[in-house]
């Protein structure tokens, strides 16, 4: 079969990170929450983010959610890349990132562990499962509480 | 009455004894932008237009207007043509292979599918099964399937030119009722083949194989 083309697809890294993700659960204390989902397949996240004193740096990332291989891989690399990062950072990440889902760019040298997700941009349809996480973490950096703003869609 | 059934068997609305019945045209070979209302007259005359335009006047003054007979009464604006023409030709196609044909290599095709199916331990199917002559649900099963999630499996299965739907199929509630995030969906038609089905089943326990191993 075309498994063979799917290996662009379904990286090893995506794998892994799908099978045994490193991020999931909730920060203590959560100073953002953001739900995201998209409506049409079901995937859902809960993105819970902890700052720094100042609220300007990100600590902690953690996620829970149900979704397939490529929503719950991207939202596990997006919690490590993020993390240690000031929002103003982490936002240019985001656009980085959807970017690199239009095939117009990819990560620099020290994030490029997300350079994995390159291959979506093959497949069209998956794009918004590669997006969800990314989407739910720009709208959680945008509040100024950790009050959820309700559910945030990707379509 | 919402009709999903119109594309696959002889429907009497007469004998069903439905107020009302739907239908779309790109359900049934047709364009899309397109379906059809049945409506019993009775209910179609005790009804106020709901939609100004052209074609459903009769008198028009200053101060009231009269309507036009049906169905004019509620076709205001200028039609959607083309598309009006594509469901007659798609209507006189089907009638041509005949709908009680149609039926009975549907529900064929059906027992086929699901004697497929109930042989993969790592599905959860959804829904009635079919008695032994495929009768007894329509032509398609909803399904999950292990560690694959419907997304995934979709894109793998597009990989080898079969196309299944994944996600909610408009049914939210359901699927929060049924505790299942989302399915898959495998549909058949008339054009539809057993050696299709082979190759959907034989792609299908490829990609259980495939996340699997992975996750062993």
């Amino acid at each position: 079969m075309a498994l063979d083309n799917l290996r662009d697809l379904y990286q090893q890294v995506i794998l892994e990170r799908y099978k045994k993700p490193r991020n999931r659960g909730t920060t203590t204390p959560i100073d953002r929450y953001q739900k995201g989902h998209n409506p049409s397949c079901g995937d859902t996240i809960e993105l819970t983010l902890h700052l720094d004193e100042a609220g300007d740096r990100i600590e902690e990332v953690r996620f829970e959610g149900e979704g397939c291989a490529i929503a719950m891989a991207s939202a596990d690399l997006m919690a490590d890349a993020i993390k240690g990062k000031t929002t103003e950072e982490a936002l240019a990440m985001v656009q980085c990132f959807q970017s690199m889902m239009k095939g117009e760019a990819e990560f620099p040298t020290e994030l490029r562990k997300l350079n994995v997700m390159q291959g979506v941009a093959q497949f069209p349809v998956r794009i918004k499962c590669a997006n969800l996480s990314w989407h739910t973490v720009k709208a959680a950096l945008e509040q100024s509480t950790a009050q959820p703003a309700g559910f945030i869609s990707n379509e | 009455m919402p009709d999903q059934s119109a594309p696959h068997m002889k429907l009497d609305v007469q004998a069903i004894d439905c107020d009302w019945l739907v239908a779309s045209g790109h359900k049934m070979c047709a364009a899309t932008g397109i379906g059809f209302l049945y409506g019993k007259l009775d209910l179609l005359r005790s009804m106020p237009p709901f939609l100004g335009g052209g074609e459903m006047i009769a008198d028009v003054f200053l101060d009231h207007s009269t309507y036009a007979d049906l169905p004019h009464k509620f076709e205001a604006g200028t039609p959607a043509i083309a598309e009006a023409i594509a469901l007659g030709a798609a209507i006189d196609y089907l009638n041509g292979l005949g709908m009680d044909a149609i039926h009975a290599y549907e529900a064929e095709l059906t027992a086929y599918l699901w004697q497929q199916l109930l042989q993969i331990p790592e599905l959860r199917l959804y829904g009635p099964k079919p008695n032994a002559n495929g009768e007894g649900r329509a032509a398609l099963a909803s399904f999950t399937a292990g560690a694959v999630h419907p997304h995934d499996l979709s894109t793998i299965l597009d990989q080898a030119g079969i196309a299944i739907r994944a996600g909610h199929h408009c049914t939210q509630p359901l699927h929060r009722y049924l505790k299942a995030q989302s399915t898959a969906r495998a549909s058949l038609y008339f054009y539809n083949t057993r050696e299709e089905i082979d190759a959907f089943v034989a792609s299908l326990k490829e990609a259980i194989d495939f996340f699997g191993s992975i996750f062993g």
